[in-house]
């Protein structure tokens, strides 16, 4: 019996990992895409809208997209890295244009349309900074009733990135993540913890140049760009960090869970932006979220390998 | 003859560490009013409060402190909070001034003294035999400002990140073996 496929909204702001986890996403027949909502933060939110136009136009995936607000909720935004993504948020090879035009509709509004629209229930997948959800929760808090569950790329446990303690895409917007992770909706944090064990190696990259197809002639490259910096920093490649947000939805045998509770630090002068994460139950707090703690790396490649292999059946 | 400084909280296990010191042929425990210009080691296995205090008042010891041997702190896990441990939470503010001072600290963190019998004879060991111990050069920081960090011991040893300085010592591993043979022999 074929299972109910998962509806989901990919919110990213692409970004070569958001950009490979919405390519998997679409080649797997568990999901069913519903729209794409771009956010602040890799790059800012035009420049991420315009990268989802153009991963759409790449692998035939025609939904509505918009764009989200320009910054944080309350505060101000962090100068985007130019150093990981490039310029554009997403550079290396050149990618189609755009063939669906941007809805007249920003994130928050689209995400409401998709949600009230909706006879069943939705999960968003989160691979950016969490502005745009957390300003839907705020909005619309009852629309929860059809949010399925979030499945987030943000946060680390046991450490940060961009600071000692935080993560990039929650220290961007720890307001918003703060709402989230107090919604009381079901939540799987895909952090450092997981996905920086996530890795593709320069050797899987030659598998993926192997396969003949358009899409996969972008993700190696894509690959090529992003270990680059990687590589630079002591990794022996690239994490592909969004990807888990996605794979642990359709794939949750590979990964290590645990369930806890989870609170983000909205002051702190060291510690602004982390997920403080309750592994020990210190706290007699029930668990808000399930952490990815660690993941089969083997097979991580590997379904995403048979997913860029999809894109050949298609032609 | 090495000549350190305690600052101990009262407790059994201290009681046990102080006793074992004073066995100690290579070992002079001095009193901080009775040091003149020699080197010292300082072992804390408490509050910092007292450490903190000497450090704003006589401040010109700090240059003659070789290291201070902190039993304390935590990699990540806390035991206070999540992420707070119980002897910096006592005195989050003055665990900050000893930890943004230029002193070098070694930290023998829960994420290692969790397993062991009695941690108050980890510096000790430390002080015998320092290769039994697997550590790294990093930054250490104390959160006094955050909501629910209050208390943490932020290192950079697992970030992309890195602070500036890397003033501390974090214990990362410590071979259980070889430590409890070094404690039969004190």
């Amino acid at each position: 019996m074929i299972k109910k496929p998962i509806n989901v909204i990919l919110d990213g702001d692409p970004g070569h990992d958001d950009a490979i986890a919405w390519v998997v996403a679409k080649a797997s027949p568990e999901f069913n895409i519903l729209a794409c909502t771009a956010v602040n933060g890799n790059c800012s939110a035009a420049k991420a809208a315009y990268n989802s136009q153009r991963i759409c136009a790449l692998i035939d995936l025609n939904v509505p997209i918009a764009k989200g607000q320009d910054k944080p909720l309350v505060i101000e935004s962090l100068k985007a890295p130019t150093n990981i993504h490039g310029e554009s948020g997403l550079d290396g090879p050149e990618l189609p244009l755009p063939e669906r035009e941007l809805e007249d509709l920003t994130a928050v509004e689209l995400m409401i349309k998709i949600l009230e629209e909706s006879k069943e229930k939705v999960t968003i997948v989160a691979t950016g900074p969490l502005t745009n959800v957390g300003a839907l929760l705020l909005v619309r808090p009852d629309l929860k009733e059809k949010i399925e569950q979030i499945s987030i790329m943000g946060g680390g446990i046991k450490h940060g990135n961009w600071t000692a303690a935080a993560e990039f895409n929650i220290l961007i917007d720890p307001d918003s993540a703060d709402i989230v992770f107090k919604s009381g909706l079901p939540i799987f944090m895909a952090g450092l913890d997981v996905t920086e064990k996530a890795l593709v190696t320069p050797k899987d990259v030659e598998e993926i140049k192997q396969i003949d197809n358009p899409v996969a002639e972008i993700v190696w490259q894509w690959l090529e760009f992003f270990y680059q910096f990687h590589l630079t920093i002591g990794y022996p490649g690239a994490p592909i960090h969004d990807l888990c947000a996605v794979l642990v939805l359709n794939h949750p045998e590979i990964f290590d869970l645990k369930e806890m509770y989870v609170e983000i630090e909205t002051a702190g002068e060291y510690t602004k932006g982390a997920t403080i994460g309750d592994i020990n139950n210190i706290t007699a707090n029930k668990p808000n979220a399930t952490v990815l703690m660690d993941v089969d790396r083997e097979k991580f490649v590997e379904y995403m390998v048979e997913a860029i292999k999809c894109y050949s059946e298609v032609n | 003859m090495k000549k350190v400084f305690l600052s101990l909280e009262k407790s059994k296990d201290n009681d046990q560490l102080l006793s074992l010191i004073k066995k100690q042929a290579d070992i002079q425990i001095v009193d901080i009013d009775d040091i003149k210009d020699e080197k010292f080691t300082v072992i804390v296995n408490g509050p910092l409060t007292q450490l903190a205090d000497i450090l704003m008042t006589r401040y010109k010891l700090i240059d003659q402190i070789e290291e201070v041997l902190f039993v304390g702190g935590t990699d990540a896990y806390g035991d206070v909070t999540p992420v707070a441990e119980k002897n910096v939470y006592a005195d989050v503010f003055s665990a900050q001034q000893v930890f943004i001072s230029t002193v070098k600290i070694v930290m023998f963190g829960l994420n290692v003294t969790r397993n062991l019998k009695n941690r108050a004879l980890a510096p000790l060991v430390y002080l015998k035999d320092p290769s039994i111990f697997v550590t790294d050069e990093c930054g250490i920081y104390v959160e006094t400002k955050g909501k629910v960090t209050y208390g943490k011991t932020v290192t950079d040893v697992y970030s992309d990140f890195q602070f500036e300085e890397h003033h501390c010592e974090i214990v990362l591993d410590i071979n259980k073996e070889r430590f409890n043979t070094i404690i039969k022999s004190l």
